[in-house]
């Protein structure tokens, strides 16, 4: 699944352990979401989501699914 | 239920976190336990219940392996818990590793990977060794129908839990 958590790093200054520790996970995760690798739960897509201040959707591309 | 408490992965702070490595280090002294057990069974046991000659000695290795190795593990494992227990910042790591969902997947498909492979392993050895002894033809069954009887009983438990 592609998602836009690169670009909102990015926005932010933020680093992938920075992000990682605010969500309660580790780096290795982030970065095999960031590359499409693993689907993150759908606990772990709002706790994502909600740390940007996003809704899951903003965060996540769900084109894949609608197909 | 204690053994399920040992290896849940979902935790509410560090302090639950905290009791949870303290009870896997109990499991760990068990385990330097079972390991005496062994070693005491190695040179008591064996020696008078298993007929002397090639095949005593194997038994006389094994279980001193065996326990050695059950040991050492449970001696290593309980001291770096212990250091985990002295360190906050490597207790806050650890519980991030524990909870972290990738990583819980990662364990559940190697553990059905591995499941499978023994099973296919069993399978093999029950036919193939069952032409050369009845009794390895026999204890490949048994363990073969206990891992579906098991796989039945807990799909069923999951089933309604879930």
């Amino acid at each position: 699944m592609r998602t836009n958590i690169p670009q909102l790093r990015k926005a932010r200054k933020l680093s992938q352990q920075e992000l990682a520790d605010a969500v309660g996970i580790t780096r290795q995760t982030i970065t095999s979401i960031e590359v499409g690798r693993y689907t993150a739960s759908l606990e772990l897509a709002y706790k994502i989501a909600r740390y940007f201040g996003l809704t899951i959707e903003e965060v996540f591309d769900f084109s894949e699914l609608e197909e | 239920m204690f053994i399920k408490e040992l290896f849940a992965c979902k935790t509410a702070n560090v302090e639950e976190y905290r009791r949870l490595v303290q009870g896997r280090q109990r499991l760990l002294r068990a385990l330097c336990a079972l390991g005496v057990l062994a070693e005491l069974a190695a040179f008591f046991a064996v020696p008078r219940l298993v007929a002397a000659g090639a095949h005593g000695e194997f038994c006389k290795g094994f279980y001193t392996g065996v326990g050695l190795a059950l040991i050492v593990c449970g001696i290593v494992g309980e001291r770096r818990l212990a250091a985990l227990l002295r360190n906050e910042e490597k207790l806050k790591q650890a519980r991030c590793r524990d909870k972290d969902e990738r990583l819980q997947e990662i364990n559940r498909r190697a553990q059905l990977a591995a499941g499978l492979a023994t099973l296919a392993v069993l399978y093999g050895v029950m036919l193939a060794g069952g032409l050369v002894s009845f009794e390895l033809l026999v204890f490949s069954a048994a363990v073969v129908l206990v891992f579906f009887v098991s796989f039945i009983a807990f799909h069923c438990y999951y089933e309604r839990r879930l």
